[in-house]
């Protein structure tokens, strides 16, 4: 039923790359991006391809995809009364949507890098690559393209690479890519103690879903069937101050793990507090049949091993809120920027991780969690408490960790990270990217 | 932003001789810290039923009145963001008046509603009503228009106790119940 050979595979087939560059682009005029999309298209992997490689063990070593903004639609010669059926949040832009999100002060739009705040942003291209040899080979056909159509500007772009190359962690040491949303239909199945695969319309346009609903597609159809919402988000991570913070507020290493571990809900090694809620286990960390199969209702309804404004529990509240499964969104990303090293000063050298979400609806996917759970001070009526890792922080919130016979409350929480970059962008099917590069469609 | 009052009251207990003496002061102040709710948060919304259709309109909304509301195991609950809602026909039965009290923005809870009466096979009263898409199921962002084309602003809100989320409130009872049951055992 999911038309696999339509849709770009950057969110179907699963994530395995330690490198890549995200390229934002500018059209001149609209001629100009259809000529640079109709070349472009045919470098897109479809997930069809991008599942049959992971069915034989492999791995597309560097497969590209095109995503746009409502502006870049419109370059490209999508009249406005079309772009306007689109989601109302991704025909704003997501500067316009800072008040909701938290993207205020030191967050805001006006301090973005890379010029995505601007109106001129048309399109990113995103690439990744398996290993060094791949990146360098890609990189050198990316530019080589881009500069092949200089009606097209490169307004700026940004190299990422993991953290660290044997295990996957994000700059504060903690473990990633533990939970992963799968969908219904590309024969995935997702780890015990995950919610059951989603159905394909949550994140896909034109599929059935979790209600059994098909919503209305955007116009026209051509464009937006087998499409999908992208939210690009880049934050800075402020590692020596992280590590101060944890210094600061626990006396030993094996404190600090355990604070740090309060703040996550996980330890740095992957392990679920739920499940080792006193001393970290780092084999349980790697076990992906293990280390996501925990509830909080049943087990841990207190917080007392997972405190209840701890991040992971705040951005899944699995069994303890309702509609959970309405609220995923399937994420792909990479870190930026080389690793501080342990016991280094803080060195003013930008790194952080860029988060790459998709879903059918902005407003109650990304913007809910972010809203609803990520910043909403009275999250589960806990009051005066945001995210601590990626809440929009301003040294006034705090942070309760349950504990018997009396909780513990850390005031003033610095800003661990800084939002310095994101975008709404629309990831069309292959048929789609056809259409708006103005090539001839075959008739079906 | 934070207000208080403080009352103080003064107990009074019957002396041997049979007059009213002071016994002792008691000192309470309340304290209302609000964020950036009304104290009554939530939305009105008032709508024109097509003329003809009122009998349509009555019967989805006896029709919702059959779902297991206070049930902990249905949607509506597990929610715990509404605290109070009324639904009725006014001026004649000419329009549907919906007045609902919940935490939390509208705009970020009404799929949520939608797939309320999705999931559980109800048609929304407002089906009936002029305005209303045709295809609410599937346009979700035409049913949020509807309600935001619809909402009335309130020009005073009260409540007794302002700026409490419904979570509060249930672990407040929850708590007073349980402390009074308590109490009760060891007697």
């Amino acid at each position: 039923m999911l038309e696999l050979e339509d849709i770009q595979a950057l969110f179907i087939a699963p994530p395995r790359y330690p490198f890549g560059r995200y390229t934002f682009v500018s059209f001149d005029s609209t001629d100009a991006g259809r000529a640079w999309l109709a070349q472009l298209v045919n470098q897109i992997p479809s997930a069809k391809v991008g599942l049959d490689a992971h069915a034989s063990g492999q791995v597309l070593p560097s497969p590209v995809y095109v995503a746009f903004t409502a502006n870049g639609l419109r370059a490209l010669g999508v009249d406005d009364a079309s772009v306007s059926t689109f989601a109302e949040e991704f025909v704003a832009g997501m500067p316009a949507r800072a008040e909701i999100l938290g993207d205020t002060g030191p967050n805001s739009p006006e301090h973005w890098d890379g010029d995505v705040a601007s109106d001129r942003l048309h399109a990113a291209v995103l690439l990744f690559a398996s290993d060094a040899d791949a990146l360098t080979q890609r990189l050198a056909e990316l530019e080589a393209f881009l500069a092949a159509h200089p009606g097209v500007t490169v307004l700026s772009f940004i190299d990422l690479a993991a953290a660290n190359m044997s295990r996957p962690v994000e700059h504060f040491g903690y473990r990633d890519r533990i939970s992963v949303v799968q969908i219904e239909g590309t024969g995935l199945e997702p780890v015990p103690g995950s919610f059951p695969p989603s159905k394909p319309g949550e994140f896909v346009l034109g599929y059935p879903d979790d209600v059994g609903v098909v919503a209305a597609l955007p116009k026209p159809e051509a464009l937006s069937r087998n499409g999908t919402y992208l939210v690009y988000r880049k934050l800075q991570q402020h590692v020596g101050a992280f590590r101060d913070f944890l210094s600061q507020n626990a006396a030993t290493p094996d404190e600090q793990e355990l604070l740090a571990a309060k703040m996550m809900g996980r330890w740095r090694s992957g392990a679920p507090l739920v499940l080792a809620p006193e001393r970290d286990d780092p084999l349980l960390g790697e076990d992906p049949l293990r280390n996501n199969d925990f509830n909080y209702g049943q087990m841990d309804p207190i917080g007392y091993a997972a405190p209840v404004g701890s991040h992971i529990r705040r951005v899944n509240p699995r069994d303890t809120e309702l509609n959970v499964q309405r609220h995923l969104m399937v994420r792909r990303g990479l870190t930026y920027g080389p690793a501080l090293p342990e016991g280094a000063e803080e060195d003013g050298v930008e790194r952080g991780l860029t988060l790459l979400a998709g879903c059918a609806r902005i407003n109650d996917q990304f913007e809910f969690v972010q809203q609803v759970w990520v910043n909403d001070t009275e999250f589960m009526g806990i009051k005066n408490e945001r995210d601590p890792i990626t809440g929009a922080q301003d040294g006034t919130f705090d942070m309760t960790i349950p504990k018997k016979p009396f909780k513990k409350v850390i005031k003033g929480l610095p800003a661990f990270t800084t939002v310095k970059g994101g975008a709404y962008l629309f990831l069309p099917g292959l048929r789609a990217l056809r259409y708006l590069a103005g090539i001839e469609q075959e008739s079906h | 932003m934070s207000t208080s009052y403080t009352t103080e009251t003064t107990t009074m207990v019957t002396a041997n001789d049979g007059s009213q003496q002071p016994r002792g002061t008691i000192t309470t102040t309340r304290t209302f810290e609000n964020g950036d709710q009304t104290q009554a948060p939530g939305a009105t919304i008032v709508a024109n039923i097509i003329p003809g259709q009122e009998a349509n309109a009555r019967a989805a909304l006896e029709a919702m009145g059959t779902l297991p509301f206070n049930d902990p195991t249905f949607d509506l609950e597990k929610l715990e963001t509404i605290h109070f809602a009324r639904f009725l026909l006014i001026n004649n039965d000419t329009q549907v008046l919906f007045s609902v009290i919940f935490d939390g923005d509208l705009d970020k809870y009404i799929r949520d509603f939608h797939d309320i009466f999705v999931r559980n096979d109800v048609t929304p009263s407002f089906r009936y009503c002029e305005g209303f898409p045709e295809n609410w199921k599937e346009d979700l962002p035409a049913f949020t228009k509807f309600y935001r084309d619809h909402m009335q602003k309130s020009i005073v809100e009260y409540s007794a106790y302002p700026y409490r989320s419904l979570r509060e409130m249930k672990k407040a009872v929850d708590a007073y119940d349980g402390f009074s049951a308590m109490i009760a055992a060891m007697q």
